[in-house]
């Protein structure tokens, strides 16, 4: 009946987190970029049972759906983006869990849900330059034998549940790559150097050095699935979390300027009275409202069970735009004070660039639009020839 | 709750609408853009069909806008999203060529809000006439427009009448019209407080036109100069009458109405965008270069998808700013969000369809050409990009009055 308020109950699961992000998030954001979240921190966010909210019922979850999730990720990003990305003990790797939807997936997640570690995507690589993965997935007997190395896994290493892609078949492409689960820990996989990185560092981004790695015949997840088609719905995933999370960047440092230009003052007024700085805000409140609506639309077509692929992608690209413009926008009218670290802006600048490369970032998620509106495959557009980075497969 | 769907009657609407624009408005666009005339025989039609260019309540004879009572599945009512829904399919059709639709235009609703129920029948009654005829609406002029305070045309009480005097600009349909309402001041130093509105029927003496515009855009559509020289107005005519104007909710009461107006031009900015979105992917598909269709460059995809999605976040910040109005909810922010978004999107759009489509995109026997022209007055009116971002300003920080 194209109504646009939040019911109820999604209202009252917004103010939880807002009241979570406010205490929790935005007053250690530096200590959480330093060093990451407390386990105090994780334990107050447990205890309000939002992690796995949109998991179906058999992977333990609430099944809640797309909406609540995004309410809940963006209130989170609102305190901060990088705070909410370690939050998610599921990752990227849940996601692909997700979008795979077999028993054995749900059953690995129900698992990753009880206990408190988390879970890593190893993906890509570096230097990858056919369609073939490097890594390799050897079947010995019963037993699979996986070597390589994977780059930009985020909390790879240490992680209680790793899941690797690995090509088994040569020259096959991504139709001949397996999707592999590492339960546990296994002295054939242990975390290489740790990359420096530019924004979201709540998250350690490493390499992931894989020797020898002895699996069950049963790690392998995706038999008899077409790789293609998971990966249109683990990029469909990871794009609703993305658009949720930019949304809550771009309306933060919306909300920080807009809240500084009325304190500031120069030349005997607040800086947010001369028009080339409100109508900027104005502009950045637009931005982010405009991004959100997207999300909540795209959302909601996945709710209604609906192809969402098109959405999801111009909601992210929408939102991630917001993002980037907000944030600079933030730094410029905080002028110095938004350049330097006693304020949160020039960190969520950071945050929103690397907010875009995870998952499809901006031109590939152009290219599923274009390819949807040209009555083309999606799938073609997965292939989009641009360097990969964490959490991307391709 | 969250839902996007479109009830039973916005969809009929919007499809009723979208055949209306394609069939009967699409077909005479670009020969209108040329000749700056709408043919009489379109004009009757559109008559005949009962398509009205504002709702004309049932005592005046109209059909009433039939939505006051309609509500949408929730039980609330859904005037102004079936007015935005119907809005873009219909500057789909054509942009110019909607503005000229037989009706009242923008003179219906200060009509509607504050006419006596006699004024409403001598007014909008004229519409019952099967011969199609225009209202029009007459506030800026030459040194006043968003800034209502700053009008000077003058209005001066002479026993049972007023003696108007003064230039009104840039008027849609104001030479065709058969009465306008011009806004005046019965005295400057009071501003708003002083201001009055008065129905003028073509043909007053001292009532005449002045230059018809030759515009960038909207080649179609009449954009009159009126000139008032010593034009007496009875007081019967005087809006509302003279107790309207005790009260402090007169004027301003007729100029809330515009709130509801803003998302329509934002929903007609939307589909004029959308229906150059779609002539530039039919033409990607058809057109190659270098021996693969233009669309299959990545360059072409990037334009063709960063409009795709902010024509879809236009409507949907114009579907938000109609949905508060239905739910009584404020929308001065949000209508003007809406309308500065959609506007300064569709502009940046359409600049990238041209691009797109190349020489194509610039000869006149295309759409895009025409729609560049077109849009581009749709971040000028119904309050500039500029105003709008003022009413948002004004709304996000505390303590601004005004810049």
């Amino acid at each position: 009946m194209l109504s646009l308020g939040l019911s109820e109950e999604l209202t009252a699961i917004q103010s939880t987190v807002r009241q979570f992000a406010s205490e929790h998030l935005r007053p250690k954001l530096r200590a959480i970029e330093k060093s990451g979240l407390t386990a105090d921190t994780r334990a107050r966010f447990a205890e309000l049972g939002l992690f796995g909210v949109d998991w179906p019922e058999a992977a333990g979850g609430q099944a809640l759906g797309a909406i609540t999730r995004a309410v809940i990720e963006e209130e989170l990003a609102y305190g901060d983006p990088g705070a909410a990305l370690a939050l998610d003990r599921g990752g990227a790797a849940a996601q692909l869990l997700l979008a795979l939807g077999t028993d054995r997936a749900h059953a690995a997640l129900e698992k990753l849900l009880e206990g408190d570690g988390h879970a890593a995507l190893g993906a890509a690589e570096e230097g990858k330059a056919r369609d073939d993965f490097r890594t390799t997935a050897v079947k010995q007997g019963n037993e699979w034998v996986l070597n390589g190395k994977k780059a930009y896994v985020l909390g790879g290493g240490d992680a209680a549940l790793h899941v690797i892609l690995a090509q088994v078949d040569a020259n096959a492409g991504l139709e001949g790559a397996g999707i592999f689960l590492v339960e546990g820990s296994n002295v054939g996989i242990r975390a290489g150097r740790t990359h420096t990185t530019l924004g979201l560092q709540a998250v350690p981004v490493r390499e992931l050095v894989i020797e020898g790695l002895k699996l069950p015949s049963s790690a392998r997840l995706d038999e008899k699935v077409s790789l293609h088609k998971i990966l249109r719905r683990y990029y469909d995933r990871i794009s609703l979390v993305t658009s949720a999370r930019a949304v809550g960047l771009a309306a933060a440092s919306y909300e920080y300027a807009r809240a500084y230009a009325e304190e500031r003052t120069a030349f005997g007024k607040p800086i947010g009275h001369f028009q080339a700085i409100a109508f900027l805000l104005s502009d950045m409140a637009i931005a982010a409202d405009a991004a959100r609506l997207m999300t909540w639309k795209a959302a909601w077509q996945l709710d209604q069970n609906q192809p969402a692929s098109a959405e999801l992608a111009g909601a992210q690209a929408q939102a991630l735009e917001a993002a980037f413009f907000c944030a600079n926008s933030a730094i410029q009218v905080l002028g110095g004070a938004g350049y330097v670290q006693d304020h949160p802006v020039e960190k969520w600048s950071r945050d929103a660039k690397t907010l875009s490369l995870y998952g499809q970032h901006a031109q590939a998620s152009h290219a599923v639009l274009a390819a949807s509106a040209l009555g083309r495959s999606l799938e073609s557009a997965d292939l989009f020839p641009l360097p990969s980075l964490h959490a991307s497969l391709s | 709750m969250i839902d996007f769907t479109l009830s039973e009657m916005q969809d009929t609407v919007r499809q009723m609408v979208h055949w209306l624009a394609e069939n009967e408005i699409r077909p005479i666009a670009l020969e209108a853009d040329r000749t700056h005339q709408i043919p009489l025989e379109f004009l009757k039609k559109m008559k005949e069909l009962g398509i009205s260019s504002g709702a004309i309540s049932k005592r005046a004879g109209g059909e009433g806008d039939g939505l006051g009572e309609n509500k949408d599945g929730r039980g609330v009512k859904q005037t102004n999203r079936v007015a935005v829904i119907g809005s873009e399919e219909m500057a789909w059709g054509d942009p110019a060529v909607i503005l000229t639709m037989p009706g009242p235009g923008l003179g219906g609703p200060p009509v509607e809000f504050m006419g006596t129920p006699e004024q409403k029948d001598k007014y909008l009654g004229i519409f019952k006439d099967p011969e199609p005829k225009w209202g029009a609406y007459g506030l800026t002029e030459p040194v006043a427009g968003s800034d209502v305070a700053g009008i000077k045309t003058t209005a001066r009480k002479d026993g049972n009448h007023y003696v108007l005097n003064g230039r009104k600009c840039f008027i849609t349909n104001g030479a065709r019209a058969s009465w306008v309402v011009i806004f005046a001041t019965v005295d400057a130093s009071k501003g708003r407080a002083g201001h009055r509105a008065f129905v003028v029927q073509k043909g007053t003496p001292g009532f005449t036109v002045g230059k018809i515009e030759e515009k960038m855009g909207l080649r179609a559509s009449e954009t009159a100069e009126l000139v008032l020289e010593d034009v007496r107005v009875h007081q019967d005519d005087l809006l509302g009458g003279e107790k309207h104007y005790e009260g402090k909710e007169g004027f301003m009461g007729a100029m809330k109405t515009f709130d509801s107006t803003r998302p329509m031009v934002a929903a007609m900015a939307t589909g004029i965008a959308r229906a150059a979105y779609e002539k530039a992917i039919d033409f990607t598909k058809e057109h190659f270069d270098l021996s693969r269709p233009i669309a299959r460059y990545h360059a072409v995809e990037e334009l063709l998808a960063r409009s795709q999605r902010r024509i879809e976040a236009s409507r949907l910040l114009v579907w938000r700013a109609a949905w508060m109005a239905d739910s009584g909810l404020p929308n001065a922010k949000e209508a003007s969000m809406a309308k500065a978004y959609a506007a300064r999107t569709a502009v940046e759009v359409l600049s990238d369809l041209v691009q797109v489509m190349g020489a194509a995109g610039v000869m006149n026997d295309h759409f895009v050409e025409k729609w560049y022209r077109d849009i581009k007055v749709y971040d000028i009116f119904e309050g500039t990009g500029e105003i709008q971002r003022i009413v948002i300003s004004k709304r996000i920080l505390k303590d601004l009055k005004a810049f």
